[in-house]
């Protein structure tokens, strides 16, 4: 792949991520997450994902990667 | 069990939204009405796996729902439990809304990002360090060169902030500028304009751009008006 390319699409998601989880009407709402063999669970949030490296955060942690292992 | 939904954004219509536009884990989505309104949704099977992937997929069905309709676009990721909860929350939220709703018609969102010229402040080879000096006082000059290449592009960047927001001002509803302490960025701003003027804005843009060359710049948008959405 073309590395100019790459990094503008890295450039643009960084610029989509910024908005989608920073930014944006806020309500109380719930994440649905799963560990592995429960169905859901559901996890009160009001502003869950502050910053990018929030979700990189949750995205290595313990939930979400059990729910991940438990997936076909 | 109640079934779980995730929202998208509020929108200026009772009316259906187009159809084809797929949301989370390709379902259906569909707008709920409420008093002239309506909020966009779609029923979540199952848990948001990829995070990434889930922002972009609700960014991708706000910019859908942008082409046709003044939009509010929800945080992402904001999932409701049931109907009733939606309804609960529109109510509580409708004023605001509607208020929001009102001052974003027809507006769209870029995005303008000034970075520092790396190159301009590089670190000294060693090679040219003199070599009697002990390494704690190479490291403190170094520093200190450091700060004052990074002093004069600042008060280049201020200059050029204030360029820009003069070239711009006259397509601009309201901004949003920072000027950034974090390394990556001599300047973050967002802007807001009017649909109609975002060509304009985009040339006037570059114009500005042009004029100092020396440092790079990422325009982005439009988009959905997400940092101007009020509480």
């Amino acid at each position: 792949m073309d590395s100019a390319v790459a990094t503008e699409k890295d450039v643009t998601l960084l610029e989509v991520l910024d908005r989608v989880l920073n930014k944006g009407v806020v309500v109380a709402g719930d994440l649905v997450i799963s560990v592995a063999d429960v169905d859901l669970i559901y996890v009160g949030l009001r502003v869950l994902i502050s910053s990018v490296e929030t979700m990189e955060r949750l995205r290595g942690s313990p939930l979400v990667d059990a729910w991940s292992e438990s997936t076909p | 069990m109640t079934a779980s939904y995730a929202t998208y954004g509020i929108i200026d219509s009772e009316d259906s939204v187009p159809a084809g536009i797929a949301g989370l884990h390709a379902s259906v989505v569909w707008n709920l009405p409420y008093r002239g309104i309506g909020v966009v949704v779609s029923l979540l099977a199952g848990p948001v796996q990829d995070i990434v992937a889930g922002a972009v997929q609700h960014e991708a069905v706000v910019e859908r729902l942008m082409r046709a309709h003044t939009v509010l676009p929800m945080r992402f990721p904001t999932v409701l439990a049931g109907q009733e909860a939606i309804l609960a929350m529109m109510s509580q939220h409708y004023d605001g809304f509607q208020e929001n709703l009102r001052r974003l018609r027809n507006q769209v969102e870029f995005g303008i990002r000034v970075l520092w010229p790396a190159a301009h402040c590089p670190a000294a080879p060693l090679r040219a360090q003199v070599s009697h000096e002990s390494s704690g006082k190479q490291y403190m000059r170094e520093r200190y060169r450091q700060y004052q290449c990074r002093q004069v592009l600042s008060e280049q960047a201020d200059q050029f902030g204030r360029k820009l927001d003069a070239a711009l001002s006259e397509f601009v509803t309201a901004k949003r500028l920072r000027k950034t302490a974090a390394d990556a960025f001599a300047f973050d701003g967002v802007y807001l304009v009017n649909r109609d003027k975002g060509a304009a804005f985009r040339r006037a843009f570059a114009e500005a751009r042009g004029s100092e060359p020396d440092f790079e710049y990422l325009l982005s948008g439009p988009w959905p008006p997400y940092s101007f959405v009020t509480g």
